[in-house]
């Protein structure tokens, strides 16, 4: 393994969790977003010379991503390819943290999608406004307003059971 | 609708709960890039047949067929960070204009003008720079409906604006809001009315965009003179190419492009040096250029040195070398109240700051277009550099006396000890008459200026 795949195989695993936790409240299945995450880092591995060089390597990841679950969602996702060695879903009962996880997807669900996707970019993929702006490719101040608007949309009332609990 | 978002806002946290509950089995990396170069495999050897059957019908060699070169990016749309340092920058609407400070800018209608100083002119639609606002305090005009402003100011110039988007009731039609960009150091605050307010409110805000790499803005240099200005820009990495000579303290400066556009590094920016033009002159109107090597001559002063204290005739004397170019400064309160025929206009808080701007004693109420024979905005060191000019003498006492063919004063006279600088006798007319009223403190410094005009 050269220098070149060590670098990206770090990033790639650090940014695993988030890209496929971002899938889903994107919308997506478990295995879906897995596999989307999947398709955004083998495409960004066949630019990584570059992409690392980037100020906002991220940006390119989730735009990949983004623009994925839209073409997904104009048409059937037809998955990724299959790899030798499938991840085994995580099986521990957590009742508690599913409930949290259904009810902010289906707050999420009922906002528009360009706010759902400002959300989850700044919130779960922690991604700066200005990687937002890019990865959606629109101004800074829409990133701002959508993310006020979305945020001012969700009901804290549907959350109020959650809010006490230490994370 | 408050876009400022509290970072421990419950919901953002319950948010970010939720994510990290979904459970992600760990990735192996190792299969990502066989992925990936199983598929570029299969890409080149798809392209080097498609260009290889191309190559048999038309009997063409392709000696490279296959190459790296040769495999075309599929992806070109998600990859931002292809080709040079200098990305291409998209044009604004339809109708508008980019303008904004460092390298943030908000789309604003193009015929809106960009005004170098915090302080607004009354134009229907326009873009100040609230930098200086802090420190120049503008009586700002009442707002009219269709009136529409936007304030650009670097973030610690000034308290920060409230990020809140707030439209009143449809009767009045008025929003207010702004943004805070903390990376790029500035802030944006915008005011519209009328029926479409709400819409120019979050048209303007949500057009704010980061400026790609190899572009900049034009940076607003209120409180600098001409010579200032030049160092300013060059320092900023600009070209600048001098229009009209010297940069005379007491010349008006104009900057193309104006002050906030976008424009690439390094840019040539040119710098027009105009000589003042009496008091109607404005910053913007190309003027006779000033001579180098040609400083003008105050003009001689006559008074009764029987009733005008001797610290205010010295405050008169050096306000009139001051007002020529012959001084930098004269005695002075930390601010300085300005005034047209009674009507007060501007305070300028912080005056050494100022002193160097000669275009801070331009002034008019928004509500204005003419004042006496002279056009908005009226300089109030007009009528001293006029009589320069003219080898006309000065006459100063210590009582107002009204002026031949002025329209009513709209306001009382400055409070304070008054010195009172006019045209000879022999010299005032109906086109010529006028009395610029200095008022001072008990030290002789001056607090307080008002400038009555004649009106033939």
């Amino acid at each position: 393994m050269d220098d070149c795949e060590d670098d990206f195989s770090a990033y790639a695993s650090g940014r695993w969790a988030p890209l496929v936790r971002s899938a889903v409240l994107l919308g997506c299945s478990a295995s879906d977003a897995e596999d989307v995450a999947q398709s955004a880092l083998v495409k960004t591995w066949s630019h990584w010379k570059r992409v690392r060089q980037a100020a906002e390597p991220d940006a390119y990841v989730y735009r990949i991503m983004v623009n994925t679950l839209a073409t997904s969602r104009r048409r059937k996702w037809h998955g990724e390819q299959p790899v030798s060695h499938m991840p085994e879903q995580a099986s521990a009962d957590r009742t508690t943290e599913v409930v949290l996880r259904d009810a902010i997807v289906a707050a999420l669900r009922a906002l528009p999608t360009d706010q759902q996707q400002v959300l989850v970019l700044r919130y779960v993929a922690d991604l700066t406004e200005r990687a937002t702006a890019e990865v959606l490719g629109i101004a800074l101040g829409t990133v701002k307003s959508r993310t006020s608007r979305g945020i001012a949309a969700l009901d804290p009332a549907d959350f109020s059971n959650f809010a006490e609990e230490d994370s | 609708m408050n876009s400022d978002l509290d970072p421990d806002d419950p919901r953002i946290e319950i948010l970010a709960r939720a994510s990290r509950s979904i459970a992600v089995t760990p990735l192996d990396a190792t299969q990502v890039v066989a992925v990936a170069r199983t598929r570029r495999r299969r890409r080149h050897t798809a392209i080097g047949s498609a260009l290889a059957v191309a190559t048999l019908a038309a009997g063409i060699s392709v000696a490279t067929a296959g190459s790296d070169r040769d495999v075309k990016d599929t992806i070109e749309s998600a990859d931002t960070t292809q080709g040079s340092d200098h990305q291409s920058f998209p044009a604004p609407p339809e109708g508008m204009k980019w303008v904004g400070q460092n390298d943030l800018v908000v789309a604003v209608p193009s015929d809106w003008p960009v005004i170098d100083s915090p302080c607004r002119s009354g134009a229907a639609g326009e873009v100040v720079n609230g930098t200086a606002a802090a420190a120049v305090r503008c009586l700002a005009p009442s707002p009219t409906v269709g009136d529409a402003w936007v304030v650009i100011a670097a973030l610690g110039s000034g308290p920060e604006p409230r990020t809140d988007r707030v439209c009143d009731s449809p009767s009045t039609g008025s929003c207010t809001g702004a943004e805070v960009f903390s990376d790029q150091g500035i802030s944006i605050q915008v005011y519209t009315s009328g029926t479409d307010a709400p819409d120019q409110l979050n048209q303007i805000l949500d057009s704010a965009t980061v400026l790609p790499a190899g572009w900049t803005t034009v940076p607003f240099t209120f409180l600098s003179n001409a010579r200032e200005r030049v160092a300013l820009l060059e320092q900023a990495g600009f070209l600048v190419d001098r229009v009209g000579g010297a940069t005379s303290g007491s010349a008006a400066v104009s900057v193309t492009p104006e002050a906030g556009s976008v424009v690439e590094d390094g840019a040539t920016i040119t710098i027009t040096i105009t000589a003042e033009s009496g008091p109607g002159a404005n910053s913007d109107t190309p003027g006779n250029p000033v001579e180098p090597g040609s400083p003008r001559r105050p003009p001689s002063v006559e008074g009764n040195e029987a009733t005008v204290a001797p610290d205010l005739r010295r405050l008169a004397e050096m306000f009139v070398s001051y007002a020529v170019g012959d001084s930098d400064t004269f005695p002075h309160a930390e601010s300085v109240s300005m005034a047209l025929g009674g009507q007060v206009v501007v305070s300028v808080d912080d005056i050494v700051a100022a002193l160097s701007n000669r275009s801070i004693w331009k002034i008019c109420p928004s509500e204005w277009d003419i004042y006496g024979a002279s056009s908005c905005p009226v300089n109030l060191l007009g009528p001293i550099n006029d009589a320069a000019a003219n080898n006309d003498r000065l006459v100063y006492s210590s009582e107002y006396r009204d002026v031949v063919c002025a329209p009513a004063r709209s306001g009382p006279l400055p409070a304070g000890r008054l010195v009172v600088l006019g045209p000879a006798q022999r010299q005032r007319s109906c086109s010529s008459d006028f009395a610029l009223v200095l008022a001072a403190d008990e030290q002789g410094h001056l607090q307080s200026i008002d400038l009555t005009l004649s009106a033939p």
